[in-house]
């Protein structure tokens, strides 16, 4: 089956060695590298000085006087942007039908130096690009930038979009920089990956590109550079920063990507490596080209563009994607400098130091992070305008909850939590007694990573799932978090604040937004695809998203969804909350929740007892449902509250955070969870503390946690303020 | 239990009996197996190793309670060294854990089957199904610097780099084996688990790649990595403190057969404790007393003459102050030196697998 090609029309990049494609691409072919040492003095604390670095000027002389008050990392990622969409030649299209996929590793500080939202970046581009389409940021630490390329790519097949701009970004960072040195993971002068392993630099940048159909592409007269044929995600299951060494999940994402793509090992004509120059890296890498290629991995050229750039962290998936798409055009690949003249001659060809011209139809471009986390992406020459079928639909169900929280450990728990009306406003769930991992594992590990495995295993019993060891490798995750483990980034902060020589690098390695994601992935043994979703209180809507979109295309029969937040610090005491309320304050909570995603023939083929089908999500502008819910769950503000009881009259609407406190993504997930529930079970959350509505009468909401009858279908509604809501239509099976 | 091997295995090797098995001590000449273990790769025939199944519905709370390591989530794909104790603290056995999709099988030590079998079954409170696969399964190892490239020639060069303690289910001449990346000796090792009617071909084909070694070879690599042998070590009824095996059991579970008397030894700090030493011309006997400054502080455990040291090598069980490395105890006369293991640096921790 022929689905719709998707084309890269637009191209957009800047980094150590270029302010645009054109001088990136220049000096990628000709050889001149950008690692220099760093001249900031606080840098000077740290042995290795080497980094990619966009010079200042670079910066500025791209952007208008209105845009110099950003954040360094917005003006990285607007300039980047703007090249695409320019060279794109996109000037009419409907805001709501573009979208943006963006790739960031790092939290990055505001221009005033304070931490906030994964997303902010990313709205900040939307607002001036004015974007109202589909908006997801993904954290797949160093593999974000190709993984936002796939998911974009998802996106207009499953025609929520008509163009996406995909991409990554990330500046430099004093503390990044720190665990990195920590980690013993810097070389000391310019990397020299594959030859001379001997650690990596760190880069700076942002990358995009613009992703649309070929048919629309083509009609407006646009030119496709490159067609984005496939992707593949895997989940090591290793380990926390290493990379497996028998480099399986490597070769199962290059694996799955040319599966994705229709195409075999021997239509690859160049690989653009991950290449970051660390030992344990190259030598994976090495040991999945030969698995992938076998007796022909020696002449396929693979080559890093990391020795040019350094490491750009969540850029460089799309940096790479960029030369990866600039390669097939011109029919040269980038080499990779600073190869050792006394290398060894080993089997593998490694483009060393010179460009090479070659005929490339097919270039494989691969990323491997943090947490485990793999991408494949497959950039082809652009075929001609063709006929194509849809991306058949498939029904999805909720097989299995785990709700984890102050309220109660299990669904079990949180039912009788419910009913009783109990509130457990920021309380910490309660794991003592039991272990939900080995012990070996499991008394390393940070609280949210704690909580969102006992989350995820007890969803996993909900569902009375039991898959051999074979069906496992194909399970998906995804994973949803506002602001990952708070404690990890607290403590990694203040260890940089005392020493910056003596960086919690265990903290370190769960500073990455996916490290939960990954030691779920790793307890339950679980190598489907996974990814990482941002963006605050809507993050578990989305996650929902792009779980269907991989049972959708046959990528899983199974995708746990695990959503997890925390707070640390003192939770006010003695605050009326009462969602919906005119006088209800905000208190922030702790909790993680975890529900299963299964094909609905998967499930009925092993016996499993759904709880309700999912009927629809949505996370752009304009909503409209077909069929009516019965019970909304919300996020609980007065604006959702007056847009609800407008559009839905007569259809009580609740919320859970008035028994939990705010736990962003893990309270979105609690809701998709307690929608499931009501709709099997009958029970809801409800607003027993409600005295003033904020919008509408008291009748207008649920006052009583005993349904009547379970409703025969739930909407939820999520949203991270200033930038998404989400939305999750349930219904019964 | 005679090993299921001897028909292809030399008519002059050198059988002995450990325990209830009947194993191959010596294929040639002691000195050249340690040295092809030691230097490049060794076969090992492991059949005196008993295999034992658990499974049923209770399967992993019956191994978490008889085993003294944390097996609740050891997953098809993991296994682990664990002591399985006794009421009293006392050494059953020390067994490797295979995580499987229905239970656990467990593997002995050599020739320590017969106890470890009986043991399960009298406390198998839990109704768990408790089968001896040594009648249709058995063990053959491979261990030594270049391990890793016999297992790429033999079965796939994916598995030879699986991570210390992976196990993965794969095919070999289209039978069924049990693969997973283990070790003794402190050199790479693997084990596979093999149907027996494809043993011999297996061993053969083995053969074509590396040189076997006997249990005398293997016995002394290990004591050099100070990897216990249980049977050796635990004689005259020495507690899990006592032997030093402290790391085999986890006493943060929340129960174990025997934890208490492991929890009970750990709280008194009394007793000997074990330490490697080295001299002498001789190789004193077990028992042989062990004199700081003429006091008797201490006897011999086992000791043997070690190929890679060129010289006696032992364990003592001394006074627990004096456990401890470089210092002058007198053994039979001689003198000796206490060491801190491993005894000898392994090949293998300086060879890289590509």
């Amino acid at each position: 089956m022929a689905l719709r090609p998707v084309v890269v029309t637009g191209l957009g990049v800047i980094c150590a060695i270029g302010r645009d494609p054109a001088e990136f691409w220049h000096r990628l072919t000709t050889g001149q590298g950008g690692l220099t040492p760093i001249q900031d003095p606080a840098f000077a604390v740290f042995e290795a000085r080497y980094a990619g670095q966009v010079p200042d000027e670079w910066i500025t002389g791209q952007l208008p006087e209105s845009d110099a008050a950003l954040d360094r990392t917005a003006r990285l990622a607007l300039i980047a942007a703007r090249q695409a969409v320019a060279q794109a030649g996109l000037t009419s299209i409907d805001a709501a039908r573009f979208g943006m996929i963006l790739g960031k590793c790092q939290a990055t500080p505001d221009a005033a130096g304070h931490y906030q939202p994964m997303h902010r970046t990313q709205d900040v581009l939307a607002d001036r690009l004015s974007l109202r389409g589909p908006r997801i940021l993904v954290s797949t630490a160093c593999a974000a930038g190709g993984n936002a390329v796939g998911l974009a790519k998802d996106k207009i097949l499953t025609g929520a979009a008509d163009a996406v701009l995909a991409g990554g970004v990330d500046p430099l960072l004093f503390g990044t920089y720190a665990g990195f040195a920590g980690l013993k993971a810097l070389s000391t002068g310019p990397c020299r990956p594959y030859s001379h392993s001997d650690g990596l630099n760190l880069g700076e940048g942002a990358a995009f590109l613009l992703l649309e159909p070929l048919d629309l592409a083509l009609a407006r007269g646009a030119v496709p550079l490159a067609e984005v044929a496939g992707y593949g995600l895997s989940a090591d299951a290793y380990h926390a920063t290493a990379p497996d060494p028998t480099g399986r999940g490597g070769t199962s994402a290059m694996r799955r990507a040319l599966a994705d793509a229709g195409l075999t090992t021997g239509d690859v004509g160049y690989v653009s490596g991950h290449g970051t120059g660390t030992p344990a890296n190259d030598a994976m890498e090495a040991k999945v080209m030969r698995t992938v290629f076998g007796p022909r991995a020696g002449q396929v050229p693979t080559s890093s563009i990391k020795s040019f750039v350094g490491h750009t962290l969540g850029a460089a998936g799309a940096v790479e994607a960029v030369a990866a798409v600039l390669a097939l055009r011109d029919g040269i690949a980038p080499p990779t400098i600073g190869f050792a003249a006394d290398a060894v001659p080993g089997d593998l060809d490694f483009v060393p130091n010179v460009a090479r011209k070659l005929p490339i139809d097919t270039v494989v471009s691969n990323n491997y992070a943090f947490g485990g986390n793999n991408v494949s992406l497959i950039l082809t020459t652009p075929g001609p305008d063709r006929a194509y079928e849809e991306l058949p639909r498939r029904e999805a169900v909720i097989t299995g909850l785990g709700p984890v929280s102050g309220l109660g450990v299990g669904i079990a728990e949180t039912t009788e939590a419910i009913l009783a009306g109990r509130q457990a406003l920021g309380a910490r769930p309660s794991l003592e007694g039991r272990t939900f991992a080995p012990r070996s594992l499991w008394r390393h590990m940070n609280n949210l990573s704690r909580m969102a495995i006992a989350a995820s295993r007890l969803s996993w019993e909900d569902a009375g799932l039991k898959l051999p060891r074979k069906e496992l490798d194909d399970v998906g995750l995804v994973f949803a978090t506002g602001a990952g483990s708070a404690e990890s980034t607290g403590g990694f902060d203040d260890s940089i604040a005392a020493n910056p020589n003596k960086p919690a690098v265990l903290s370190f390695s769960n500073v990455v937004l996916n490290a939960t994601g990954g030691a779920v992935c790793q307890t339950l043994g679980l190598r489907g695809p996974t990814t990482t979703i941002c963006n605050g209180g809507a993050s578990a809507s989305i996650a929902l998203d792009c779980a269907l979109e991989m049972i959708r295309a046959g990528k899983a029969e199974v995708v746990l969804v695990v959503a997890a937040d925390e707070h640390v610090g003192v939770v006010p005491e003695g605050s009326f909350v009462s969602p919906y309320d005119r006088d209800s304050a905000s208190v922030p909570g702790s909790a993680a929740v975890a529900f299963v995603v299964e094909a609905a023939e998967h499930c009925a083929a092993r016996g499993g007892t759904p709880y309700a089908r999912v009927l629809g999500t949505s996370h752009a502008d304009g909503l409209t449902w077909d069929e009516r819910p019965e019970l909304v769950i919300g996020g609980g503000d007065a604006e959702e509250a007056a847009s609800v009881l407008a559009a839905l009259p007569g259809v009580p609407l609740t919320a859970s955070a008035g028994l939990t406190g705010d736990c962003q993504a893990a309270t979105g997930a609690l809701n998709i969870a307690l929608a499931a529930l009501a709709i099997r079970d009958g029970v809801a959350p409800a607003l027993t503390g409600l005295t003033t509505p904020a919008a509408g009468g008291l009748a207008d909401y649920l006052s009583k946690p005993n349904l009547p009858e379970p409703p025969e279908r739930a909407l939820v509604l999520s949203s991270a303020p200033g930038s998404v809501r989400g939305a999750v239509l349930l219904g019964a099976v | 239990m005679t090993t299921v091997l001897a028909h292809v295995h030399p008519g002059d090797t050198v059988y002995g009996q450990v325990g209830d098995a009947s194993v191959p001590l010596r294929f040639g000449d002691l000195p050249d197996e340690y040295q092809v273990l030691r230097d490049r790769a060794a076969l090992l025939d492991l059949s005196g190793h008993r295999l034992i199944e658990i499974s049923g519905p209770a399967a992993v709370d019956f191994a978490q309670r008889l085993l003294a390591r944390d097996v609740e989530y050891l997953t098809s794909e993991r296994c682990m060294m664990s002591l399985v104790l006794d009421d009293s603290g006392q050494v059953v056995d020390q067994v490797l854990a295979f995580g499987r999709e229905n239970g656990l099988l467990l593997e002995s030590s050599v020739g320590a089957g017969d106890r470890l079998i009986e043991h399960l079954r009298a406390n198998n409170d839990e109704g768990v199904e408790i089968t001896d696969r040594s009648g249709d399964l058995t063990v053959l190892g491979l261990e030594g610097p270049y391990a890793w490239g016999v297992v790429g020639r033999l079965i796939d060069g994916e598995l030879a780099s699986l991570p210390f303690e992976a196990v993965a289910d794969t095919v070999w001449n289209d039978v069924e084996i049990i693969f997973a990346r283990t070790g003794f000796t402190g050199e790479y090792g693997y084990q596979m688990i093999v149907p027996i009617e494809s043993a011999a071909d297996l061993w053969q084909a083995s053969l074509e790649h590396v040189t076997a070694a006997g249990q005398e070879a293997l016995e002394l690599a290990m004591l050099e990595v100070r990897q216990p042998i249980p049977r050796l070590e635990t004689a005259g009824g020495a507690n899990v403190i006592e032997i030093g095996a402290n790391w085999l059991v986890d006493v943060t579970k929340d129960e174990f057969v025997g934890k208490e008397a492991v929890l009970a030894a750990f709280e008194s700090g009394q007793g000997r404790r074990t330490v490697g030493f080295s001299g002498g011309d001789t190789v004193p006997e077990p028992g042989a007393r062990v004199l700081a400054g003429g006091e008797d502080v201490g006897e011999v455990v086992l000791a043997v003459r070690s190929v890679g040291l060129g010289a006696t090598l032992g364990l003592a069980r001394v006074d627990a102050e004096l456990a401890a490395a470089g210092l002058e105890f007198t053994v039979e006369g001689a003198g000796v030196t206490t060491l801190t293991s491993p005894y000898i640096v392994p090949k293998s921790w300086s060879i890289p697998i590509i």
